[in-house]
């Protein structure tokens, strides 16, 4: 066997397409040089998969959707939040700590610069900050800058906006997160954006499923933040 | 009960640690998803590869997400890598059949070798170490000079042509799958050199 048959052979083995009994009879391959044939198609699989993997979160719609890119209508206010850190008697490590309990992985040196310095507060996405608003007993709005609904216009999803679904998550988000109706509308869209940027347009019914999974478990979520400890 | 956060630490019962702040601390979904979603587009593809449907890939996870969204994190999770893996190939699975049942009189376990949702389980603990493995090969490719990193990498991950390669290197074809099978057999090589000193 040279070594193109055995490339052929190793490629059908990764690939899988046939069951790997079937690739090795129909190229007559000794059974002495089954198991390395296999070992190498092995790693023929792992060096494809070592280049296959998550799209870089701002090209990523479902990091968009979970609030994990940095998103200008949920900016942490520097001064807001320092204020409400030390009203709630705890230090940047203690935030530090209660984040990486959450899954975060926060330093304390991170929330030292959300304090001093803007941008690096620019960079906290929605989904921190969500967290920390819980962590401290504050809304969102309370340690956000406020929102800029301009950008609204530049938002291509319009069907959505005139749907009695997307209406009524807005009021959910409005709620949650404390917000105007307007800042809610543009909250929401900006997870919903991404997608359409990419050149993926859903359908109206999944953006609205998506949306209320995603409004439904934030919910949750800051439920459970209020209940008793 | 013990609890893995995403950072590789586990918590165990202990006086100090009250199930009430166990609880508290389930992780945020968002956490998870970013420590996480390589290993879930990972197990995604490697799922859909053999039917030429990577491309749904981002479906499949992105549904994965909002069915977890929906049904609320689990408490009770000591893995968080394998709930969100075997989520992700739950979906990967789904499209298949679904792409099955469109090619009528296909069956899953005929093309795959595999049924459905009753393996899942069973493959979970090898879809995690798939991750261990795409490390540990990571970790070898320094046996590999330029040439044969750039057919490692271009060719056999990227699936870049043979005949761009083989003009990018200055050779024939032919000569690239030499290169090809030697670089497989090095990697292999040191890939089993370094599970064996473990």
């Amino acid at each position: 066997m040279n070594d193109e048959e055995r490339e052929r052979v190793v490629d059908a083995l990764a690939k899988g397409k046939r069951r790997p009994e079937e690739v090795l009879r129909a190229a007559a391959v000794e059974p002495d040089d089954h198991a390395e044939l296999r070992a190498m198609a092995d790693t023929s699989e792992l060096l494809w998969l070592s280049q296959h993997q998550a799209p870089p979160l701002s090209e990523d719609p479902v990091a968009a959707m979970l609030g994990l890119v940095p998103d200008e209508t949920c900016t942490l206010d520097p001064k807001a939040f320092a204020r409400a850190r030390k009203s709630a008697g705890l230090k940047p490590s203690g935030i530090a700590s209660r984040l990486r309990q959450k899954g975060w992985a926060t330093t304390d040196a991170d929330v030292f610069h959300w304090e001093t310095r803007p941008t690096a507060a620019a960079a906290v996405p929605p989904a921190v900050v969500q967290t920390l608003a819980q962590i401290l007993g504050r809304t969102v709005g309370q340690i956000t800058t406020a929102p800029n609904v301009e950008h609204a216009e530049a938002n291509p999803i319009e069907a959505l906006r005139s749907d009695p679904g997307f209406k009524g998550l807005v009021a959910r988000w409005a709620r949650l997160w404390h917000l105007s109706l307007p800042d809610a509308s543009v909250a929401l869209e900006r997870r919903l954006a991404m997608t359409v940027h990419r050149g993926r347009t859903p359908d109206t019914a999944q953006m609205l499923e998506s949306l209320d999974a995603l409004v439904t478990a934030t919910e949750r979520s800051a439920q459970s933040a209020h209940e008793p400890r | 009960m013990v609890v893995e956060q995403p950072g590789g630490v586990e918590v165990g019962d202990s006086p100090a640690v009250s199930a009430r702040a166990l609880d508290a601390d389930v992780p945020d979904l968002a956490a998870l998803y970013a420590l996480h979603k390589d290993a879930m587009y990972r197990v995604v593809y490697a799922t859909l590869r053999s039917s030429g449907l990577v491309d749904l890939a981002e479906d499949a996870v992105s549904a994965a997400i909002v069915s977890i969204m929906q049904a609320g994190l689990p408490t009770n999770i000591v893995k968080w890598e394998a709930f969100l893996v075997t989520a992700a190939k739950r979906k990967a699975l789904d499209l298949l059949k679904s792409a099955a049942v469109r090619h009528a009189g296909s069956s899953l376990e005929e093309h795959h070798g595999r049924a459905s949702d009753g393996d899942v389980a069973e493959d979970v603990v090898e879809e995690v170490d798939l991750e261990r493995r795409v490390r540990l090969l990571r970790e070898s490719l320094h046996v590999l000079d330029e040439r044969q990193r750039l057919v490692a990498v271009e060719l056999i991950g990227a699936e870049r042509p043979r005949a761009e390669i083989a003009a990018e290197l200055g050779v024939t074809p032919g000569r690239v799958s030499q290169m090809k099978v030697q670089v497989l057999k090095l990697l292999c090589d040191e890939m089993t050199r370094r599970e064996d000193r473990r």
